[in-house]
């Protein structure tokens, strides 16, 4: 039996965090290559859908990130995008939905080791929580489905 | 096939299902938080008797919410598709099955046995078996026009007598069969208890006789329009519908691999007749709501020779703005 | 109820197409009554069936955006309060224009008073914002008080059973939008098919949709003909809109939409 390697899709803004990864890179840095980065030009452009998505199609973790308060390359995004995570979260919660797999950070062009840390503190908190099957297990379950 | 009445005691009855729930999945209504659904039950006492009526019918059972056609998986080599196993489908027995309901089902059978036969909905149909239960009494929604005690669809139809017994109507080979592997639970006694004492009258449509022409007849009328104001265009009244067949078929795929589902649809929706080119055959509410009445009084009586409704009510109870289509239909006859 | 049909009356006489009130429910033969309903005058004969009292709550405001019914022409609607927190919000987002639609409004037990303008409604609606009801209040406190394993099992039976009708949804004063996102397929956002995953997306995403918008009457949950409390997602989250952001939806015509604008200084505890 494989140890378990957990899944996480990364949504991160194109100025920053996809540049402070891209240093993080170049500055060898070693961290975890469990995440896959889909990158966005700004974290405000993230829509809370593609989240859902992610773990639908069997993400085990989830990191969003962009530019810091007061440096969104196209000036506002990211405090759209703050409220937007600041509900969303909240509605999780309500839900049941488990917000501890999901990370929200603010991480800078210059933040390349911050980058790696996120990655790897993110990783090690997945392997704990172990495979995400809340969503797994609605596939073909269902009441309104026959066995 | 002439229907053979038996006696089953109220014990034979518990009886009887737990003898079932060791050979079939065995469905019943059940209590669900303030609601009464037809459901799969593991022991006796999860069955529901204090119901007039499930909120859902029983057609999830033969033509569920949601089901898989086929899956399919992309490999290097092509496209893997595989169907259903229906010989796979597991076999049921549905309880305490209204009429009204058992007779949906034989009617959707109607349309989905057309050529080409539907072999899922055929294959689901012959595994269940189908135990009805007449209703003693009825609620003012109900319009199924004195079939409380209607033998059609059921497999074998029990009334509740005074002392709680049941009379048992033997109505199909499916039913015999079933009896006769619990022979020992069905008496025949000398003198049985006469079944209509023990069911409701109910109301049904008026001018049922003339309804199909008088539509027809009525097909450019503005009261379509007029009563449909209030429609707000949910899927409510098909979803409930024992009749209604609606549906969709959805590909849903992850990565290299997916199923095709059919899934339940509904002529209210304003998107249902949209092509592609954006025009709307039916764009607004008042056609849509011409077509539900169209279908199930004029179309499906001249096709099929049945109504596409069996006055479950339903539609009335469901309705989040009370639309009452028994009235509507009645009010359009007299137009 | 002289006062409702003359003033009924008098507004199809000064040129109001049709008066959206509420009827009895039809009795059928066993005689007990349905709740009232959604009735459609457009006649003074039409008018004597209209009634408005304790028993009628239905959100009329949701006919305000059927197409059906503003090709009709100039509208009268009874407006209970959320009725009017509706209008307010729909008049914000530019959905309904002054000179639409005019309302009677309960003013107390007895009488009933005409409102014609979207001011007036405004300054009707000052100071008598309707407290939720104690079910609610109670039934949303009990899941605040559950765990987060608890919260997932009561919202997953709850999304397992939905069947999709989107009775939810049409019931919505505020969902009027001509192509739903759950109706779009470029981009599909949610699966048609309606089992547990595609009802769960459904749900949260018509809740994110409402977020700030949402005025609380609860219709959606009434309309589910699953008895699901699906109006309880959406208050949760006007009120931590509120709390979060300060606002209210649909009480004055110059409100903002708290999700379309920001405060470089909104503050959150949960991103590094």
């Amino acid at each position: 039996m494989e140890p378990f390697e957990p899944k996480i899709i990364a949504f991160v803004c194109n100025w920053c965090t996809y540049a402070g990864a891209d240093l993080a890179g170049t500055s060898r840095l070693k961290y975890a290559s469990n995440v896959k980065i889909i990158r966005f030009p700004c974290t405000g452009r993230i829509d809370f859908m593609l989240l859902q998505k992610a773990f639908a199609n069997g993400a085990d973790g989830i990191i969003v990130s962009g530019c810091h308060p007061n440096d969104c390359h196209y000036t506002s995004g990211n405090y759209h995008a703050r409220r937007r995570w600041t509900i969303y979260k909240s509605l999780l919660d309500f839900t049941g939905i488990d917000t501890s797999r999901i990370a929200f950070t603010w991480v800078s062009a210059a933040e390349g080791s911050k980058w790696a840390d996120l990655v790897n503190t993110t990783v090690e908190t997945i392997r704990q929580l172990g495979p995400y099957t809340d969503m797994q297990e609605l596939i073909g379950q269902s009441t309104h489905e026959p066995q | 096939m002439p229907i053979l009445v038996k006696l089953l005691q109220r014990t034979s009855y518990n009886s009887l299902i737990e003898k079932l729930l060791d050979e079939f999945q065995v469905y019943a209504p059940v209590k669900k938080g303030k609601q009464v659904l037809y459901e799969r039950i593991r022991a006796v006492h999860d069955m529901e008797t204090d119901y007039l009526l499930p909120v859902l019918s029983a057609k999830s059972l033969v033509f569920p919410p949601v089901e898989t056609l086929f899956t399919f998986e992309r490999k290097k080599e092509g496209v893997d598709v595989l169907p259903v196993a229906v010989e796979n489908l597991p076999e049921r027995v549905l309880l305490g099955v209204r009429p009204c309901d058992a007779r949906g089902i034989a009617i959707l059978r109607q349309t989905f046995a057309q050529e080409p036969v539907d072999a899922i909905f055929e294959a689901r149909f012959n595994k269940t078996i189908l135990i009805g239960l007449s209703c003693a009494t009825a609620d003012e929604a109900c319009f199924c026009g004195n079939r409380a005690g209607d033998t059609t669809g059921s497999d074998i139809l029990l009334t509740q007598v005074s002392n709680g017994d049941y009379l048992a109507e033997i109505i199909t080979e499916k039913g015999q069969r079933l009896v006769e592997r619990h022979a020992d639970l069905f008496e025949t006694p000398t003198e049985l208890p006469d079944k209509a004492a023990f069911v409701a009258t109910v109301r049904g449509l008026d001018n049922v006789e003339n309804l199909p022409a008088l539509l027809k007849a009525a097909f450019d009328s503005k009261v379509f329009d007029q009563q449909s104001l209030a429609c707000i265009g949910c899927g409510t009244c098909t979803y409930v519908c024992p009749v209604c067949s609606c549906f969709d078929m959805q590909d849903e795929t992850q990565g290299s691999k997916g199923r095709r589902v059919r899934c339940w649809d509904s002529c209210g929706f304003s998107c249902f007749t949209v092509h592609t080119s954006g025009h709307n055959p039916r764009e607004t509410q008042g056609q849509r709501w011409r077509q539900r009445v169209m279908h199930k009084f004029s179309y499906l009586p001249e096709s099929n020779h049945t109504f596409g409704c069996v006055g479950c009510g339903r539609c009335i109870r469901s309705c989040p703005v009370k639309l009452d289509i028994s009235q509507l239909i009645n009010q359009i006859a007299h137009v | 109820m002289n006062t409702l049909h003359t003033l009924s009356r008098q507004q199809l006489e000064l040129g109001a197409q049709v008066i959206i009130g509420y009827t009895p429910g039809s009795n059928g033969t066993s005689g007990t009554s349905r709740p009232p309903k959604p009735f459609f005058a457009q006649s003074p004969e039409e008018v004597e069936q209209l009634i408005f009292d304790d028993t009628c709550h239905y959100n009329l405001a949701v006919y305000l955006t059927k197409k059906e019914v503003t090709a009709l022409g100039k509208r009268v609607l009874f407006a209970t309060l959320p009725t009017l927190r509706s209008i307010i919000r729909l008049a914000v987002e530019h959905q309904v224009n002054e000179g639409d639609v005019a309302v009677i409004v309960r003013a107390n037990d007895t009488e009933y008073a005409l409102l014609n303008t979207l001011a007036e409604m405004e300054t009707f609606l000052n100071g008598r914002t309707p407290a939720m009801s104690q079910e609610d209040r109670e039934q949303l406190d009990a899941l605040l008080a559950m765990n987060q394993e608890e919260r997932w099992a009561f919202w997953k039976e709850a999304f397992e059973t939905c069947i999709r009708c989107y009775a939810c949804r049409q019931a919505c004063p505020l969902c009027y939008c001509a192509t739903c996102a759950a109706t779009a397929n470029q981009p599909q956002w949610i699966p048609v098919a309606q089992h547990a995953l595609g009802n769960t997306e459904w749900h949260l995403m018509r809740a994110m949709h409402l977020a700030g918008r949402c005025i609380t009457c609860g219709q959606c949950g009434e309309a589910c003909p699953m008895g699901l409390p699906v109006h309880l997602l959406a208050f949760y989250l006007a009120e931590t809109v509120q709390h979060e952001y300060g606002a209210a939806s649909g009480l004055t015509l110059t409100e903002t939409t708290p999700m379309s604008v920001y405060k470089p200084e909104d503050t959150t505890n949960f991103i590094r």
